[in-house]
């Protein structure tokens, strides 16, 4: 049986690793389709960039974690560098760089309030801490210049303010507990925060002024200041992404590659048109219709590594040996693979279905980093006949055969109008 | 948007009205008001349910915290949901320190923060722009609540 260790969860990313002992090698096959409706690595182009469900850094033994490369730059100038082992993160929004993985001195964005622009950002299971700095972005042969990234971890703000942990307690500020050397955000929306941060300042704080390495207040951020879906920067194919990877088998595929291309309608390559449009609320959520339960904080997330989702008449994987690598307990180990469909509700009151399956990750070789029938819990508060769930997390697994499209918000295709998600 | 977490089971609401009463922390006096709340300009709405209180409390940010009292006066119950995670400190009081010790442990073992204790339940889930959880006291829960009635 596979040892299995979650180290982080970013934003949105619902993370468990497989203690991988190696890696490389096989992967899986292509699955079929034509033109733009296939699935899997598309033909390499100026607005594609290649992602692979991999391993992810040293130590870090990633499964369903998607992976990929983009350079920064030092704004006005040639000194570059390429980093990879970034994570793409339709769950969240904007570029977050690792300080450990960075060796360019980059600028610090100044803060309204005065001093450096340094940024909270609290993620479900904790905290990353660190100034918003300013690259040239390029990512394949998209082009953005002076955008504002996160750099966690810089030791030129070494010490985050009590507050900051307080929504969640633990610090992720180094590739090992981020499990990745960044994250590049590119859900549906254009700023990690929006208006709300330009008008008031949230508690906790989220943007603080740092007159100093350790003076810090809270600031109001201009919408265009705050850590942006880079995407939205492009000179280019600016309106969205979407997100093709091939089918996997049940069980497991190692190093699976796939495509993340920019732009929505304005190559030939992103055509829309033809897919599902799931509507998405203001907090990035869809609604999800599931065992009669009407879902209304679900969210498709490839940040999440798992689907994830409550359904009491599965067996849940047996609590075994102890400490934090053998925690498997709240994901599903089903007997035997087991397909179940849920829907989603559509704006025009109808429903779109969606059928995933659940494997049971107890035999799961070391090599796998891609596994689709990978599938836990979520929290739900326990009733005394009944558990009242809100929330189905379509993670990786959901974007196994799939070419799923995010559309920012503001922008127009021929599917519609972000925000939306469509598959 | 959709109420989470709320409380319906065995319930009845007996009224509810937009009130200045601020609330309390997670083990603590109802009747003590937060510093949180009023640096937060919350607004505040109190219902009764018959065996506790409902304090809701919508913060400026959009985020909903819902704080539960018994009769005796005692927060046994936070739950929220909004943009933001809250402020867990203010929100989980004295709690706080047991909670980042547990949640150290955790960390490293759960996909969403979970933290389950003899004294203490807090789980938190979401993603960024939207959040939800909950805490509770297993042990503070009133006479005739039980944490089955937690809906």
């Amino acid at each position: 049986m596979s040892s299995l260790v979650a180290p982080a969860l970013r934003g949105c990313a619902f993370l468990l690793c497989l203690a991988v002992v190696s890696c490389g090698g096989g992967s899986d096959s292509l699955s079929g389709g034509s033109g733009s409706s296939g699935t899997g690595p598309v033909t390499p182009s100026s607005n594609v960039v290649s992602v692979t469900a991999g391993a992810g850094p040293t130590g870090v033994n990633a499964i369903n974690t998607l992976y990929t490369t983009v350079t920064v730059c030092v704004p006005n100038t040639q000194t570059c560098q390429t980093i990879d082992n970034i994570q793409v993160d339709t769950g969240s929004y904007g570029l977050r760089l690792l300080s450990q993985a960075v060796t360019l001195t980059l600028p610090v964005a100044t803060a309204a309030s005065g001093g450096g622009l340094v940024e909270c950002t609290e993620f479900v299971d904790g905290y990353s801490w660190g100034p918003v700095a300013l690259v040239d972005l390029q990512i394949s042969g998209e082009t953005a210049s002076s955008v504002p990234v996160q750099l966690i971890g810089d030791t030129r703000y070494p010490t985050a303010p009590s507050d900051c942990s307080t929504g969640a307690p633990q610090a992720e500020n180094t590739v090992l507990s981020f499990g990745a050397n960044g994250i590049l955000g590119i859900g549906p929306f254009a700023q990690d925060c929006g208006v709300y941060c330009a008008a008031d300042i949230p508690e906790p704080i989220q943007y603080y002024g740092c007159t100093t390495s350790i003076e810090c207040q809270g600031t109001l951020v201009p919408v265009t200041a705050q850590v942006q879906n880079p995407v939205t920067m492009f000179t280019t194919d600016n309106n969205g992404t979407i997100i093709t990877l091939p089918s996997v088998a049940s069980a497991g595929a190692t190093n699976v590659a796939g495509s993340l291309i920019f732009g929505i309608d304005t190559q030939s390559n992103n055509a829309s048109g033809s897919e599902t449009v799931v509507p998405v609320s203001e907090q990035g959520f869809v609604t999800t219709v599931f065992n009669g339960q009407t879902l209304d904080e679900s969210f498709i997330d490839s940040g999440s590594n798992a689907t994830f989702f409550n359904d009491s008449s599965l067996t849940q994987c047996p609590t075994s040996g102890s400490g934090s690598t053998t925690a498997i307990s709240d994901f599903y180990c089903p007997s035997s693979a087991t397909t179940l469909t849920a829907a989603f509700e559509l704006s025009n009151g109808s429903t779109a279905s969606a059928t995933f399956v659940v494997v049971s990750p107890e035999n799961v070789s070391d090599t796998v980093t891609a596994f689709p029938g990978l599938a836990g819990t979520v929290p739900a508060l326990p009733g005394a006949t009944t558990t009242t769930n809100t929330s189905f997390d379509w993670g990786l697994p959901f974007f196994f055969d799939r070419r799923v499209i995010n559309a920012i918000e503001g922008t127009a295709t021929s599917a519609g109008t972000g925000p939306y998600i469509a598959f | 948007m959709a109420r989470k977490f709320g409380w319906v089971a065995g319930t009845m609401m007996i009224g509810a009205l937009w009130s200045s009463v601020a609330s309390a922390t997670l083990g603590e006096p109802e009747a003590s008001i937060t510093a949180e709340m009023q640096l937060n300009r919350a607004s505040i709405k109190e219902s009764d349910h018959g065996v506790y209180h409902v304090h809701e409390m919508l913060l400026p940010s959009g985020t909903m915290i819902r704080e539960y009292a018994g009769l005796d006066g005692k927060v046994f119950a936070v739950t929220w949901n909004g943009p933001f995670i809250p402020n867990l400190k203010q929100s989980l009081g004295n709690y706080f320190t047991e909670f980042s010790a547990a949640a150290a442990t955790a960390h490293g073992t759960r996909k969403h923060l979970e933290v389950r204790q003899p004294d203490l339940v807090v789980v938190s889930g979401g993603h960024m722009r939207g959040h939800h959880g909950f805490a509770y006291l297993p042990q503070g829960l009133p006479s005739g609540v039980s944490d089955g009635d937690l809906q």
